[in-house]
């Protein structure tokens, strides 16, 4: 028998009639459950959480094909058939969505008893559908089962996804309370996406269904907006996918949005034979615009990650290069030569040279150690300091004078300077004199030391390097002045970075690893207020600057500053 | 073994019984037709109270009927899968399990009677203020 309301449906499913927003709101909604859930069964079979969620997603896709079935169906026995169904796919959807939840948050199945207990609640609701209980008759003049024969059955299962909703919130509280905060954040999306999928599922679209049955409300569309309960754990899903690799599923932000969007599109296929003044219409429109806002948006923001990721990704490569390029030229030249006096030794060919030519080549080895020792100092250095926001430890914090600091490692350089021939200048004013900062005793000396080793390197024969302090309010300054080969305009913002020396100091023969005043730039901007910058034109003269907080405690130790090798730039 | 059996119990439990129950719907729904049918059964307004409705879309004909419910079983013997020119589908006859006649009774809120009075204009009016015409009566108001 047949029922006289619509006319035979073509493809199974489509007739004319029914309101536009059912294949809106089914069709595409259906497939993206399907699709999502398939690829995550794909990604993951073995794993139990990823076959729950493909279990749900197919329990979603019965539900929504049965329902369109009772919709667009005008074979009575087959409606009946069908609508049969119905109550046992909701308990089903129940029961995984617990077990769901519970695998996601412990990683293990449930223990037998609980799966029992899940059993003894879906069993009944299994057993009556069938039965008159559920169903005795078929309004054909309505094309609608006859509702409500046992209200208390009805309430049951619809009761069902209550108390998983309560559950489900009960068991995400109790994990929430002892996660770490990153799996606190995965918990609030699970809980928030799952919570409005059931609550939207069951709750909207019962209570919608039994006001239209009892004529409360007119509008019979209303319990298909319940629908968009998965569409938004669906986009909680994704969200967990792309940050969390939630279901170990890798899938790129982007790529989820761009088949949200087309995904949207395409649905409006769905209701283009809609009158423009439909109030559907506008609804849809607005859903349809106000996803797509959503979806552009944080697809540009994804973007423009990816376009940071990728730009800190090309400076890495660039520091590694440098890094490489350091190694292969600074290690390698002192290392090629103790090897080769080395094995000059090993095969006695420094016996019969005289002992003045034999000190020379023992200097040299000498030399050349030092010199691999300072590359592997000022690396270690360095990397000691190598993060954003570089602090002091505490226990290593002293009061010291700061022209104490200044005169020492003056002394420790000036015999560098006076190889050099310089005219090499410590001068501090006597009302610098008492000055103290506080700071750490290691790590300042070694940054003035860089800093006047870098200008004693870089400054012609004969040519001067002048220290010099003075007091600025609250402050002090340490300038150091050179006359030597100065820092193009062009590299003057990149100076204080990991590995990057000046072109005009490379093609100099001074030796350095680009870490130097890396370093030292560091220690400055490790004091609050210390600042580092300088003036310089090429092939004139640099003058850095060192401004450090001074400080009104007494001093607390003697300058026993580092008495290492030079570091040099 | 029985680990495997204690990991897949709901399976194991849930689609047999789901199966089984697949097949006592296809069984009652599509073999016995066990279940009942409503339908508007003709409805003569000089000697019976009917409900009053338009036979078309412009409302051009009144359309006068009884509410009837009939086993379908019943209903499939006494006049086939169309009920459409079967004058049996609108009585219960003797023998006739679960079938009813409901008539309209003018004091039920929202019932819409033919009268002598009766005419379209009057109909509308009465549909538009919001009454219900396919409600089921009370049981006294029942031929059975």
């Amino acid at each position: 028998m047949i029922c006289y309301l619509f006319s035979e449906p073509s493809y199974f499913l489509f007739t004319s009639g029914v309101p536009a927003l059912l294949y809106y709101a089914y069709i595409p909604t259906t497939l993206v459950t399907l699709f999502v859930g398939f690829y995550i069964y794909r990604n993951g079979m073995h794993s139990l959480l990823n076959r729950i969620f493909f279990g749900i997603s197919i329990l979603f896709s019965l539900w929504t094909l049965s329902t369109l079935i009772e919709w667009t169906n005008i074979h009575i026995e087959f409606i009946m058939f069908v609508w049969s169904f119905g109550s046992i796919i909701l308990g089903l959807i129940a029961i995984l969505s617990i077990y769901f939840i519970y695998v996601f948050l412990e990683k293990k199945t449930f223990p037998l008893r609980t799966k029992l207990v899940l059993i003894s609640l879906v069993a009944p609701v299994i057993l009556l559908s069938p039965t008159s209980l559920h169903l005795t008759g078929f309004d054909i003049t309505t094309c609608d089962a006859f509702n409500f024969e046992w209200l208390p059955f009805k309430i049951y299962y619809v009761s069902l996804g209550v108390m998983a909703m309560i559950w489900i919130f009960v068991l995400l509280a109790r994990k929430y309370r002892t996660a770490t905060a990153d799996f606190k954040k995965q918990i609030i999306l699970m809980g928030m996406g799952m919570e409005f999928f059931l609550s939207l599922f069951f709750l909207w679209t019962s209570y919608t269904y039994y006001l239209t049955q009892i004529g409360a409300s007119s509008d019979s569309q209303l319990e298909m907006y319940g629908l968009l309960g998965m569409v938004i754990f669906l986009i909680y899903i994704g969200i967990l996918m792309v940050r969390f690799k939630t279901f170990n599923v890798r899938l790129l932000g982007a790529q989820a949005l761009m088949w949200t969007i087309g995904l949207l599109v395409g649905s409006a296929f769905f209701f283009v034979n809609v009158d423009v003044s439909n109030r559907t219409m506008y609804i849809l429109i607005s859903v349809t615009l106000a996803i797509v806002v959503v979806a552009g948006y944080t697809l540009v923001k994804s973007v423009k990650k990816l376009d940071q990721q990728k730009s800190h990704i090309e400076h890495l490569l660039k520091i590694k290069s440098e890094f490489i390029d350091v190694v292969s030229h600074q290690l390698r030249t002192p290392v090629s030569v103790i090897k080769g006096m080395a094995s000059m030794l090993k095969d006695g060919d420094l016996d019969d040279m005289p002992k003045d030519q034999v000190d020379i080549f023992k200097a040299g080895i000498y030399e050349k150690s030092v010199k691999l020792s300072d590359i592997l100092n000022d690396m270690l250095r360095s990397a000691e300091v190598d993060m954003d926001n570089f602090q002091f430890t505490p226990e290593r914090l002293k009061v010291l004078n700061i022209s104490q600091i200044v005169k020492n490692s003056c002394n420790d350089l000036i015999t560098l300077a006076n190889e050099k021939k310089l005219d090499f200048k410590c001068s501090v004013p006597v009302d610098v004199e008492n000055l103290n900062v506080q700071t750490d005793d290691m790590f300042i000396g070694q940054s003035l030391k860089n800093f006047i080793d870098n200008a004693i390197k870089y400054s012609n024969e004969s040519g001067f390097v002048h220290v010099e302090l003075e007091k600025d309010g609250k402050f002090v300054i340490i300038k150091i002045i050179d006359n030597g080969i100065g820092i193009p305009p062009e590299e003057a913002h990149k100076l204080f970075e990991k590995f990057v020396r000046a072109s005009n100091a490379v093609n100099t023969h001074a030796y350095g690893t680009g870490l130097g005043l890396f370093f030292a730039k560091k220690i400055v901007d490790a004091h609050t207020g210390g600042k580092v910058w300088f003036e310089s034109e090429l092939n004139k003269g640099t003058t850095f600057f060192i401004k450090l907080p001074i400080s009104n405690l007494p001093v607390t130790t003697s300058n026993n500053l580092v008495k290492s090798g030079l570091s040099l730039v | 073994m029985k680990s495997f059996l204690y990991d897949h119990v709901l399976s194991f439990v849930i689609i047999p019984l789901v199966i089984i129950v697949c097949f006592i719907s296809y069984y009652r729904f599509m073999v016995r037709n066990d279940y009942v049918v409503g339908y508007e059964g003709k409805c003569n307004p000089a000697i019976e109270k009917c409900f009053v409705g338009c036979e078309d879309d412009a409302c051009t004909k009144n359309n006068y009927y009884s509410k009837v419910q009939k086993y379908a079983p019943d209903l499939y013997k006494e006049c086939g899968k169309d009920i459409t020119d079967c004058e049996n589908a609108s009585k219960c006859l003797p023998g006739d399990r679960n079938c009813s006649i409901i008539h309209c009774d003018p004091t039920v809120e929202g019932d819409t009677c033919a009268t002598s009075t009766v005419n379209i204009e009057s109909t509308q009016e009465v549909e538009e203020s919001g009454s219900t015409t396919d409600k089921i009566l009370p049981d006294n108001t029942t031929d059975k």
